[in-house]
């Protein structure tokens, strides 16, 4: 097997509580995660609010410093690099945010939004830029007059196009795409999913694609880890973690999900009760709180993220090996 | 029968607050939109950002901001045209017979006032409670919609609570009084899938117990396949199809519905591109005597230029469309585009 675009392990992300400078405790935003991200593929992080998701993306990215465990890209330690050398990988590494609304420059055109990172890394000169910023405005399917317009012009999916134009203007490597679609209606959401998949196709992109839709994530994704409270609980291919789910909290996840398709009876599992905190994530496997099926074992120790069945990982006591559940 | 809600030919417009000449034209926000609704009834109220939804809603509440002035039509509640009433008697339509749910319950609930407080506060001035009465009441409302520590959280400020916790908070609010109608905008949209499982079903056993009516406003179609037994469709301002939940998702008859159904991605099949919908919403300027769907429609011919009014089906069914009555086919082609 070739070597993954981007090699996650046991990556940990500890916030500090303070209260004045005393320290009072810590936020386990996330406690332990390790994936591999081949490339030319999606990898979905999927999970509630709070689980960690997002931190996961934004550090792999070093958009904050990691706690504790390694970050590789191609095969480079990217905790161990200099601001200069973090600087150059960047131009690798872009990421897209929910809201391009609210990391759009108010002042800028959109033209002058899109040519700055080409600046800032002193690429190209002015003329070779705009000419650049007309063919990136084509790519995401906006005409080249959007490039002497403001962000507050435009409407929310072509805000995210924006986003996303910016993002390939150094022609990254790999994009971490943060609940990309989240703040768009259906019409909306469904050209940009599709934008996002052309652009794979055409530029050999890889996607950290953090979503909490489940539906949507069904869509895009070719492989898929479940998080819940800072840990990875389901790890393998959208077709075994929506196919042949094994981890009680998925399937009460995928059940949850409400579905205008009516003929399908399906059962759900209403989970009682709430997230814990992760400020004090409840011992051993940090789902047993809300479990329909823990026992004392789940209440005491923590179960791995073992191998079910080829390229299928799950965390929980009571998945047996070799069948999906 | 006698319908509990009944909107007729609703229309609101915007007029420009900082230009105070009256004889600028209006933008309009909704055009003839009725809604009906018999006592006990879930409607479900679909459809993309700015097609009229919640504004329907609020006017309905008699919460329209003042940028909006009705236009025409009027809005029967229970034998009553809540247009005609005069402020008083409709304050005491509004949270007591008539609540409301709104989808971020951090910015409406004050965060200066504990839980307690905000919920006392309809109860005292619609039921005339003491507050030792109210307190009872507010405690045992807190209860019912699944707050494990009542007392603790009465004294609680809105900022101390979760986002599921405090939807749960607006619920009891909204419930309070026993309203014979309760209008839910979007009331799940703001939180996670499990803790909107969670508020959903707390809605719905609500609402079998107390026998209260609900329009529930989701640009979900999934929430409201499960939650109502009827939807209206709305875009660009305009109710633009209606009927059954089951026959409305199962055959849509205009091809906007058709569309959203085919760009919704579902869990149980892998699509490699979803359906898109070509083009966006027209803003209220480019409303005119056309469809408003035409440019974005696959099926559009000439006689689109005229749009048709809502063309009845048979079985409740209402589409605005010329082609509404072969639904099947244009299903398969927007399946196949």
């Amino acid at each position: 097997m070739t070597e993954p675009l981007l090699s996650v392990r046991d990556l940990k992300m500890h916030f500090p509580l303070k209260k004045g400078f005393r320290r009072t405790g810590t936020v386990y935003a996330v406690d332990g995660v390790s994936f591999d991200l081949r490339k030319g593929e999606t990898l979905a992080l999927v999970g509630e609010s709070g689980c960690g998701k997002s931190t996961t993306g934004r550090t792999v990215l070093r958009l904050e410093e990691a706690t504790a465990g390694s970050i590789r890209f191609e095969g480079r330690d990217v905790r161990a690099l200099s601001k200069k050398e973090l600087f150059t990988l960047r131009r690798d590494m872009q990421i897209v945010f929910q809201d391009a609304y609210s990391f759009l420059n108010p002042r800028l055109t959109i033209g002058e939004a899109i040519a700055e990172p080409m600046e800032v890394h002193g690429l190209y000169d002015r003329a070779e830029r705009a000419r650049r910023v007309e063919e990136l405005l084509d790519i995401v399917g906006l005409s080249p007059a959007y490039a002497k317009r403001y962000p507050h012009e435009c409407s929310g999916g072509q805000r995210q196009r924006l986003g996303i134009a910016r993002a390939l203007t150094l022609q990254p490597k790999l994009i971490v795409a943060d609940e990309p679609v989240s703040a768009l209606d259906v019409s909306v959401q469904s050209q940009v999913l599709n934008l996002f998949q052309d652009l794979k196709e055409r530029f050999g992109l890889s996607y950290l694609f953090i979503s909490h839709d489940l539906s949507v994530v069904r869509h895009v994704a070719d492989r898929v880890a479940v998080m819940y409270l800072g840990k990875i609980v389901e790890l393998g291919t959208a077709e075994q973690v929506f196919g042949e789910t094994a981890h009680p909290y998925t399937k009460a996840l995928l059940s949850a999900v409400p579905q205008h398709e009516v003929a399908v009876a399906r059962e759900r599992i209403v989970l009682q009760g709430e997230v814990p905190s992760p400020i004090q994530p409840p011992s051993g496997c940090a789902f047993h709180t809300r479990c329909p099926v823990a026992t004392e074992l789940c209440r005491v120790s923590v179960p791995a993220l073992d191998e079910i069945t080829e390229g299928h990982f799950t965390a929980c006591h009571y998945v047996e090996k070799g069948v999906s559940a | 029968m006698g319908h509990l809600l009944e909107v007729r030919d609703l229309s609101i417009a915007f007029r420009k607050l900082e230009k105070k000449s009256k004889d600028l034209p209006l933008t309009p926000g909704i055009d003839n939109v009725s809604i009906t609704l018999q006592k006990g009834e879930t409607l479900g109220l679909v459809g993309e950002s700015g097609c009229g939804k919640t504004l329907s809603s609020l006017a309905v509440m008699g919460l329209l901001p003042d940028s909006a002035a009705v236009t025409g039509g009027r809005i029967g509640f229970d034998g009553e045209d809540l247009l005609e009433l005069p402020e008083r008697d409709r304050n005491k339509v509004r949270g007591a017979r008539i609540g409301m749910i709104f989808q971020d319950p951090m910015t409406s609930l004050s965060p200066y006032y504990t839980v307690g407080n905000q919920i006392m506060e309809g109860m005292r001035y619609h039921l005339a409670l003491s507050k030792k009465q109210a307190r009872k009441r507010g405690l045992e409302l807190l209860q019912k919609v699944g707050i494990p520590a009542p007392e603790r959280v009465f004294d609680e400020y809105p900022s101390q609570l979760s986002g599921g916790m405090r939807q749960r908070v607006m619920i009891a609010i909204a419930i309070s009084c026993e309203p014979d109608l309760l209008i839910a905008d979007e009331p799940t949209t703001a939180l996670d899938v499990t803790t909107q499982a969670q508020i959903l079903e707390l809605l719905h056993h609500l609402q079998k117990e107390n026998g209260m009516a609900m329009i529930l406003i989701s640009h979900d179609l999934g929430v409201i396949a499960e939650m109502c037994q009827r939807v209206i469709v709305m875009y660009a301002g305009q109710v633009i199809e209606e009927g059954r939940t089951r026959e409305l998702f199962h055959d849509p008859a205009h091809p906007y519905t058709q569309a959203l159904l085919a760009a919704t991605p579902r869990l149980d099949t892998k699509q490699e591109r979803f359906y898109q919908i070509p083009g966006q919403v027209p803003p209220p300027s480019e409303w005119g005597a056309a469809c408003r769907f035409l440019a974005r429609c696959p099926k559009a011919t000439h006689e689109c230029q005229h749009a048709p009014s809502l063309l009845t089906l048979g079985g409740g069914r209402q589409a605005r469309c010329w082609y509404a009555g072969d639904t099947s086919t244009g299903r398969e082609e927007a399946r196949r585009a």
